[in-house]
């Protein structure tokens, strides 16, 4: 008994260097991310003119775009979210909204509005999908196409509008997000300051609620009303202005966001698209583009523009948060489990040397470490090996480099787009910068946790979840059909 | 003149050209309403029926052919002369225009007098228009 | 031991959270008040000024008091900036004589020397914007300075001011390799005229591959019928890109005579030549065109039988014939180009409309559809058999379809 005391009080004691080690690399590194962002994001405000912006418009140099909008079941905004992004500040563009099997009046509801007829399209299938119903064109509005489809998933649907898609970008967009005015202009300059290395652009976004939104526009910016939002809104400052920036500048950015991003289209079809078998499509497309890359040892850039381009509804209650992030950290998992080669490998660069073991230590691992540690000074307690007075020490600088880092964010926000206007909210802001790290923070730890155990699970019969293939087509094939597939099997 | 009491619309989401335009045709006597958006427009139209709009093209909620089309649906605004003021030099948008029936395409950037001119001399068809007999109206539409 | 470290690290972190709080605040009230001010100092000044803009004589003393120091000149220079991107003519001249007079202008020029590219960068920007002939010298200089953002913004002034000084260098700048600035060079040129024409012509030789292309893309957006068969020659020239950009800017000079070279890039063994080439065609306009047009909607590439499928459209009663006629071609993706083409412009919905009239254009429409639907291009159809106004079509329609459905079955 005595033995194993002993042998737990060294392990614990072990432990808690260990956890003293962990935080301080990882602080290490978000203040470095930090400072980087810091730079990046004073030089990008003070140097942006305005007037870069209608040049890029009004040149016919300026490569047109592909906008996709993957929807499933989302009759309520389907037809605003079309009609906001007709209205977008660009030059020469195309919207596709892909019907993604929905079982409401999406596919009604676009085609109503539009005045949209069913044309017999002709197509390059460039990366197999579930089957495609029909399309529809309108004579009103040239530049708008829908494309009808059996379920496959958003990732599917994607691909379906790549498919379908004309020009050498793609934006793919959430068909409930709000896209800013000038979104397609701020992205799409990295591809024109370097056309034959970008291959993809991501930008800021931001939480829609507690704005004024009038007929897909957002009027009037807010902070929400509710706490869970606000601790939501910090959180999303902190890791787009600080996290992201931070790894675009270091080339190694590994996430753009769903809800808004722009490729090149060649090289998405050269990686077979979007993966239909994580959780997470856009982390995984990212992820691939990089491995493909450097693998082919061309020279690329994937950038993110410290620039708001988009927004987006934050799950309101704990339950549908909770179903948000546990999916995310588990897309995170899948992803660096595929590409666990990547990690310490040389070959990858910045990307393999210090982006992947970062993800994997401390995004993956950390919520982990973080439950552990305190379940450790649980166990110290109850061993009589805690020092109360070095714990709550360090408890202190935990939390205190906590609130640091949302306040870091907050800056960077009042140096560049100072969105948030009233004294109000950013009172607020700054409170509840403060405040997320006494709850908020362990309860997302505990989130993510929750998910590495979905995934432990998950994994073992990943064989069999076939969420990933096509629904079995039990229609039968009718002749046309098949004529039609020959067409559209061709390269 | 009669002209100096003529009422007329600005619509432009650019503040810039909205109050330029506004007080520049303030300065020369006109009544001038003012619109931030498409829909603010529209409901300035109709509420107080101006002799003459100036509608910017691009804008938040309803474009300017937007508010062409739904004034020139209208049975008693349609008569209003709409002048487009937009920053749009396509041939393709100008013709857009005149065929959603605009009586007149003004690029940006305007001269002030040229536009002046053009405001006047679309207050004066209007005018004209109206001194004609309904008769000779419904002639003039048929042609 | 361990501890006062610590309690040491505590204290750092916890005055680094509370001075940056600080900072934060005091940085917006900072701000607001400035934002205030300057709005307040705004509204003092606005109404004179634009009344200033908007008349025809009166220096600017007679509209706003004068003299004007510190921020409210800084508020006058801004607004009169402000109102270039909307003003040109008279009411632009008077904007550039009052930031003159103001010593706006000469202050700019001197920024120009800064030992800071940003800062000689945004003074270019600010004296183009200004448009004074003042600033011309000392802007043809930047355009040797060792940084490329100044040099840029330097040619983009000097194109605002109409100085042609910049052709040159800005030509020479066309082979920086970022399409940003091919991009900002050629929309400077594509203002210029004439001069840049010539210009363009007479260093073509010269330039590097890139830059040619980007060369012909400004002569294309020139729309001088000049340089027409200068582009045409380079239709046989052995860079693929440069063959396609010269078809491409054939078509937007839009000289009908160039379609015989045209035709002849529709061979081109490089499926964008071919696409740009059935572009060009479209614009050009030339009816006789369309047979050429036509073979190549079987083109193994996708964008060729589109661009021509398009182009044939464009080509009016001709083209729509000929696609008409390519409906009974061998070819399957030519056949099912030209149905998708003549449902997006509409025209399947016309025929359909004229299947129940009695007279020779129901012939015509009915064999049409039939033939659409022996195909099995019948998404477009089978709705129309559902939906159209007239039960007279919808009957006949149906009729068709029923018809024609064994006939798609026994081919395949």
């Amino acid at each position: 008994m005595q033995g194993l005391k002993l042998l737990l009080t060294d392990l614990v004691i072990d432990f808690n260097y260990f956890v003293l080690f962990y935080f301080l690399v990882l602080n290490t590194i978000y203040l470095l991310l930090f400072l980087v962002s810091l730079r990046e994001i004073w030089y990008f405000v003070r140097r942006t003119f305005f007037s870069d912006y209608q040049q890029i418009m009004q040149s016919e140099m300026t490569w047109p775009i592909s906008v996709l909008v993957p929807a499933h079941n989302e009759e309520k905004t389907i037809v605003q979210t079309v009609r906001s992004l007709q209205m977008v500040n660009f030059g020469e563009f195309e919207v596709i909204v892909v019907n993604d099997g929905s079982t409401d009046g999406t596919l009604e509801r676009v085609v109503e509005a539009f005045e949209m007829r069913r044309i017999d399209h002709v197509y390059r299938r460039s990366i197999p999908t579930a089957p495609v119903r029909g399309t529809y064109a309108s004579l009103e509005h040239p530049n708008l196409l829908i494309v009808d489809k059996e379920k496959g998933g958003k990732s599917d649907a994607l691909n379906a509008g790549i498919n379908v898609s004309r020009f050498p970008l793609f934006c793919s967009v959430d068909a409930d997000s709000i896209i800013e005015d000038n979104a397609l202009l701020r992205v799409v300059k990295p591809f024109m300051e370097h056309p034959e290395e970008t291959v993809a652009v991501g930008g800021i976004v931001r939480i829609v609620n507690g704005c004024e939104v009038r007929e897909g526009r957002v009027n009037k910016v807010a902070l929400p009303r509710s706490g869970l939002a606000v601790f939501q809104v910090v959180e999303y400052l902190r890791a787009f202005l600080t996290g992201r920036v931070g790894w675009s500048v270091l080339r190694s950015l590994l996430i753009i966001s769903g809800a808004f991003g722009l490729y090149r289209r060649r090289e998405v079809i050269e990686i077979g698209g979007y993966e239909r078998s994580t959780d997470t499509e856009d982390l995984e497309l990212v992820v691939r583009l990089h491995e493909h890359m450097r693998r082919k040892r061309r020279p690329y850039r994937i950038v993110f523009v410290p620039d708001p381009v988009c927004w987006t509804e934050a799950p309101a209650t704990l339950k549908v948060l909770q179903r948000q992030r546990n999916r995310w950290h588990r897309g995170l998992l899948q992803s660096l489990w595929r590409h666990k080669t990547m990690l310490f490998n040389p070959r990858y660069g910045i990307l393999g040397l210090v982006a992947m073991p970062y993800f994997f230590l401390f995004e993956m691992l950390g919520p982990f470490v973080e439950v552990v540690g305190y379940a450790a000074v649980l166990l110290s307690w109850f061993l009589g090996i805690l020092n109360p007075g070095f714990f709550l020490l360090f408890l202190a600088v935990a939390i205190l480099y906590g609130v640091f880092l949302s306040l870091a964010a907050i800056l960077l926000e009042e140096i560049s787009f100072r969105r948030y206007s009233s004294w109000e909210d950013l009172f607020r802001l700054l409170l509840f910068g403060v405040l997320e790290n006494f709850g908020y923070r362990q309860m997302l730890a505990l989130f993510k946790v929750r998910s590495f155990y979905d995934f432990l699970r998950g994994s073992r019969k990943w064989g069999k979840m076939d969420r990933t293939g096509f629904p079995e087509r039990k229609r039968k094939e009718p002749v046309i059909e098949r004529e039609r597939a020959r067409v559209v099997e061709e390269k | 003149m009669a002209e100096r009491s003529a009422s007329v619309l600005v619509i432009d989401d650019d503040p810039i050209t909205l109050t330029f335009l506004s007080n520049l045709l303030g300065d020369k006597g006109y009544h001038v309403l003012k619109a931030v958006d498409g829909s603010e427009g529209l409901d300035l139209a109709r509420r107080h029926r101006p002799d003459l709009i100036l509608s910017d093209l691009v804008m938040p909620y309803h474009d300017g052919f937007e508010i062409l089309g739904e004034l020139k649906r209208d049975a008693i605004l349609k008569a209003i002369p709409v002048i487009m003021v937009s920053m749009r030099d396509k041939e393709q948008d100008i013709v857009r225009g005149f065929d959603l029936g605009a009586e007149d395409y003004i690029v940006k950037p305007f001269g002030a007098h040229e536009l002046l001119a053009r405001v006047r001399r679309a207050l004066r068809a209007a005018r004209a228009g109206e001194a004609l007999p309904a008769s000779a109206q419904a002639e003039l539409a048929k042609r | 031991m361990n501890e006062k470290i610590l309690l040491i690290v505590v204290g750092a972190v916890g005055l680094v959270v509370i001075s940056l709080t600080f900072s934060i605040l005091l940085m917006k009230s900072w701000r607001q008040g400035r934002i205030t001010r300057q709005r307040r100092k705004r509204r003092a000044i606005e109404p004179g000024l634009l009344r200033y803009l908007g008349s025809r004589e009166g220096a600017l003393e007679r509209f706003i008091p004068m003299p004007v120091e510190g921020s409210l000149r800084a508020a006058v220079v801004e607004l009169l900036l402000e109102h270039t991107s909307i003003l040109k003519g008279e009411a632009m001249e008077r904007i550039t004589s009052a930031l003159e007079q103001l010593g706006m202008v000469r202050e700019e020029i001197g920024r120009l020397r800064s030992g800071s590219a940003w800062r000689r960068a945004a003074a270019a920007e600010r004296l183009g914007l200004a448009r004074s002939p003042l600033a011309v010298e000392p802007l043809a200089k930047r355009l040797e300075d060792p940084d490329e953002e100044v040099r840029l913004r330097a040619g983009r002034a000097l194109g605002q001011i109409r100085g042609t000084l910049a052709v040159r260098p800005l030509i020479a700048a066309l082979s920086e390799p970022s399409r940003w600035s091919t991009m900002r060079v050629a929309e400077i040129l594509s203002n210029m005229g004439s001069e840049a024409e010539e210009e363009l012509i007479r260093s073509y030789p010269d330039l590097a591959p890139k830059a040619r292309v980007a060369a012909l893309d400004i002569l294309g957006r020139l729309r001088r019928p000049g340089s027409a068969s200068f582009i045409e020659q380079r239709l046989r020239d052995e860079d693929p890109d440069v063959r396609a950009r010269a078809a491409h800017a054939l078509g937007q000079i839009g000289d009908p005579t160039a379609y015989r070279s045209l035709l002849e890039a529709m061979q081109d063994p490089e499926w964008p030549v071919r696409a740009m080439a059935a572009k060009a065609l479209g614009r050009l306009r030339v009816p006789d065109s369309a047979p050429a047009l036509a073979l190549r909607l079987r083109d193994r590439q996708w964008w060729v039988r589109s661009n021509s499928a398009q182009a044939l459209i464009e080509l009016g009663e001709t083209g729509t014939r000929t696609l008409l006629d390519v409906l009974d071609s061998p070819d399957i993706y030519a056949r099912h180009q030209a149905v998708l083409m003549l449902q997006q412009t509409g025209l399947v919905d016309r025929y359909v409309d004229q299947l129940c009239r009695a007279d020779e254009e129901a012939t015509l429409a009915r064999r049409v559809v039939s033939r659409i639907a022996e195909m099995g291009r019948v998404d477009r159809l089978e709705e129309l058999s559902r939906v159209h106004r007239f039960e007279s079509v919808r009957e006949t329609l149906a009729g068709i379809l029923r018809k024609a459905a064994p006939a798609s079955g026994a081919r395949a």
